[in-house]
């Protein structure tokens, strides 16, 4: 059940790019931690959006944009926005490819929520090395789990520092307030940080 | 502000003779101590351990203080009311609508924060509070120096410092929450900053000006509604549109002039309130590596990590087998010293023969084959749980817990199942939703509970060779792994995030570990082996009158054309699902000796030891899966390990045959 952005998607097919002219699925795959099917239900799923798009009057806002590993026929046909969508600072920027909103896929937000502004310059909680400090900008993530996180006190500003993270795609061991806590890969890697060089005391 | 005008409960001095009695309930983040302080409190032995989630129903118990009867109620550890999980309901609900006398917040020192956020939300509830600081030692020995003065002041609120595994401190807590129900005084209101504050008494004036009969503080509701809380928005729809719809109304507008939502706002004012009060009362001086540190890093590391996992895991086996071996055979020898024991039937007084080889046979199987392996791993158990590690095998068997749907959290329950499958089907409650609680369950039926591991030991360790055993676990590893992938795929729903928090290492304390032993054996004690007694008569004065011949006749097809085994097995398995030991204790009683290769082959001790494993919960565990998850469920979980016992059963039956001729 992995879930990612669009976003997140074709920055790292542009990262991979850069560095070479032909990107093999296999490299895809692991640079987002997916499944290779994922991964050719992604690339299908894209495919369906733009030729959707092409077809239908495109939104006037930008979505939250989600692949999940089955194209659900029913995003395509959604016209109804939520409140959240309007607020375009909160959510990840769109990508350089679909940078006009009027580009933009409608999909709902496929049950997600999202606390805190994002700006380019976060970096996932899981993709911060060992030790390091970030503060918290923007998480991302299902009801529940955002009001657990907030429990925990994972609040929007705070600081919070990543003690370790377990091979293999584990979780990521992380300090907050004072406590230690396990929070694993697929919701560490929806928690945003600005990254601090300074280490001081949290 | 506070609603509950009403004196007192209506229940409150009724059994009351000279003083008055109380209820006071023990309340806090999981993990402070609230079980260990209620312990102490009642004399009562609820379970504890080092690792969030052991309380998962409230415990009650009693105490006479200064000639007060109070009644104390343990609820389980909640980090705050939001109502996502079946405890944050109970507790909210317990505190909100019966009202106890006093609520004692047990508070972690050493992370004074992150608790103060659940005591904000108590004294919203306005409960009478005393606020209970336990591990002060810990927090010292992190370099924490905490104002007493200045943390009362902040929050209003009565503070008790406490050792509460010492015992120091506890008189105090209960001296003060007595004070606190005689002066009948609720914790002051906590100001939110003003852009909040100000929706929040908005809706707090609405509410009050509806003047429902509601059960719950007004402005605690009032901030509820905001937070968008489903349970209590539902309550109040029903109760009063006006009020529904005012509060959806001014969330909205909260949420669009600080362009967040309500429920983040909310909770990041808590957090800023209880960051306040901690800066101002709490001294940190320098941090040094402490011992717990080094530890930590070990048991994350990316190679000793899975070291010190697998040990864990492995090394309760081992330690199991190999000092309950060793006890084993020195109290056999023991017995066979008193009493030698003889298979053969007497012929002039068969009852009295039966009589005795019955209750012999059931008290030293007993004694040899289950006590010497029940006491060391109870031990062992209790000092891993005790230890805090369980939480960093969680951590590091996390991904491959996802493999069967699971998150590493799953692992304690699954660890807990090495004890007694009933008590760790209980601890799947720590799981967030109910699949993950299934499928933990259900691997937890196959785990190797103690009954299994001595029927293992004690047959195949004991008679074929530990190196046996090992391999009918490594195959159980592998059934739980392969049929936990398989229910993964049938059982609807995707998998949520692990969020755990990693509880602090400690030196296990003697005392506590010693304890949880005794509690543990206690039970099998005095519970189990009178039934072990009685169980082994009847097996034997059945067998003796063959009445059980039709049963194993029938089930012959089964147990020997297809598992090898001899027809008397067939009765063992049936008795086995009242009790697993059942298995072993029926056959020590059929055969008269507790040398069991006086009966069978190796290859069919480890065929029956691997049967017995797998082939279905037993009665309680069965129960318990019912009562957890429905009939349907049990059934179905009961199905599927008769059919894998069988299947896998039977398969090794004919490798092993192969293998080594009979």
């Amino acid at each position: 059940m992995e879930q990612k952005t669009a976003r997140e998607y074709i920055q790292a097919v542009h990262a991979l790019i850069k560095t070479a002219n032909f990107v093999s699925n296999a490299k895809r795959t692991q640079k987002l931690s997916l499944t290779p099917t994922n991964i050719t239900t992604s690339l299908k799923f894209l495919t369906n959006i733009y030729n959707t798009d092409k077809n239908k009057d495109p939104p006037q806002t930008c979505k939250k944009q989600t692949l999940q590993d089955k194209p659900q026929p029913s995003i395509y046909n959604s016209t109804k926005h939520s409140s959240i969508c309007s607020r375009s600072t909160h959510r990840p920027a769109c990508s350089q490819s679909l940078s006009n909103c009027q580009e933009c896929p409608k999909l709902p937000s496929q049950g997600l929520e999202e606390i805190g502004r994002y700006n380019k310059n976060l970096t996932p909680l899981n993709e911060l090395k060992d030790g390091k400090y970030g503060k918290i900008r923007f998480i991302r993530g299902e009801h529940n789990v955002l009001q657990r996180l907030l429990d925990m006190g994972l609040t929007p500003g705070t600081q919070i520092k990543v003690i370790k993270i377990a091979p293999m795609g584990g979780p990521v061991e992380v300090s907050v307030r004072g406590s230690k806590l396990a929070l694993g890969q697929d919701i560490a890697r929806n928690v945003f940080v600005e990254a601090e060089t300074a280490t001081t005391i949290p | 502000m506070s609603p509950q005008s009403d004196p007192s409960n209506p229940d409150k001095g009724r059994d009351a003779k000279n003083a008055p009695s109380f209820t006071f309930a023990l309340a806090g983040n999981a993990n402070v101590g609230k079980s260990v302080i209620f312990n102490q409190l009642t004399g009562s032995s609820q379970i504890i351990g080092n690792w969030p989630g052991k309380t998962v129903d409230r415990a009650e118990g009693t105490l006479t203080f200064e000639g007060h009867e109070i009644k104390i109620i343990d609820l389980p550890g909640i980090y705050s009311f939001s109502t996502f999980s079946m405890e944050e309901r109970v507790s909210r609900d317990y505190i909100a609508l019966e009202k106890p006398d006093a609520v004692i917040n047990m508070v972690d020192a050493s992370i004074l924060e992150r608790n103060l956020f659940f005591t904000i939300q108590l004294i919203e509830l306005q409960a009478p509070l005393v606020l209970c600081l336990n591990q002060v030692d810990v927090a010292k020995s992190k370099g924490m120096i905490i104002d007493k003065d200045k943390l009362q002041n902040a929050l209003g609120v009565p503070v008790v410092f406490a050792t509460a595994i010492r015992g120091e401190g506890i008189y105090e807590v209960i001296q003060e929450a007595l004070k606190v129900t005689d002066r009948k005084q609720k914790p002051p209101t906590i100001q939110y900053r003003p852009i909040i504050e100000e929706k929040i008494q908005q809706l707090q004036h609405l509410i009050q000006k509806e003047a429902l009969d509601l059960q719950y503080p007004s402005r605690w509701l009032a901030i509820k509604l905001l937070e968008g809380d489903n349970e209590l928005t539902q309550f109040i729809a029903d109760k009063s549109k006006t009020i529904a719809d005012a509060s959806k109304k001014i969330a909205a507008e909260l949420q669009h002039s600080c362009q967040e939502p309500c429920f983040s706002l909310i909770a990041s004012e808590r957090y800023a309130i209880a960051s306040q009060i901690t800066a101002s009362a709490l001294q940190q001086s320098e941090i040094w590596n402490t011992f717990s540190d080094k530890l930590e890093w070990v048991t994350t590391h990316k190679i000793w990590g899975y070291v010190t996992s697998v040990s864990v895991i492995v090394g309760l086996l081992l330690w199991t087998f190999f000092v309950g071996n060793a006890l084993s055979s020195s109290i056999t020898h023991a017995l066979n010293f008193i009493y030698p024991v003889d298979p053969a039937l007497s012929a002039e007084l068969p009852l009295l023969t039966i009589l005795i080889n019955g209750l012999w046979g059931g008290f030293s199987a007993g004694l040899t084959l289950i006590i010497p392996f029940v006491i060391p791993f109870y031990l062992l158990l209790a000092v891993i749980e005790d230890s805090g590690i369980l939480t960093r095998v969680a951590f590091m068997m996390d991904s491959a817990m996802h493999k069967i749907g699971l998150h590493g959290k799953a692992l304690i329950p699954i660890i807990l199942g090495y004890g007694c499958s009933v008590p760790a089907i209980q601890a799947c409650k720590i799981m967030e939703t109910r699949r993950e609680r299934l499928l933990a369950a259900f691997a937890i039926t196959f785990a190797p509970c103690s009954a299994r591991t001595l029927i293992l030991f004690g047959m195949v360790g004991l008679f074929v060779g530990v190196q046996w055993a090992l391999l009918l676990y490594v195959i159980d590893v592998a059934v739980i792994l392969v049929l936990g992938r398989v229910a993964m795929k049938a059982v609807p729903g995707k998998s949520t995030g692990l969020i755990m928090e990693l509880s602090n290492f400690k030196m296990p304390s003697p005392q506590v570990v010693l304890k949880q032993t005794w509690i543990r054996t206690k039970s099998i004690i005095y519970v189990v082996f009178p039934i072990y007694l009685v169980g082994s008569i009847l097996i034997q004065v059945a067998y003796a009158l063959n009445v059980l011949s039709p049963l194993s006749d029938a089930l012959a097809p089964l147990t020997v054309w297809w598992l090898g085994l001899p027809a008397f097995v067939g009765v063992l398995l049936i008795l086995g699902t009242i009790r697993k030991e059942f298995v072993l204790i029926g056959a020590v009683a059929i055969l008269g000796t507790t040398n069991l290769l006086a009966g069978f082959t190796p290859v069919q001790l480890v065929i029956l030891a691997l049967v017995a494993m797998l082939y279905l919960p037993c009665v309680s565990t069965i129960a318990i899966l019912g009562k957890e998850f429905g009939w349907k469920v049990a059934a179905t979980i009961s199905a599927a390990n008769i059919g894998s016992a069988l299947l896998i059963g039977g398969i090794m039956f004919r490798i092993l045959s192969l293998i080594i001729p009979v």
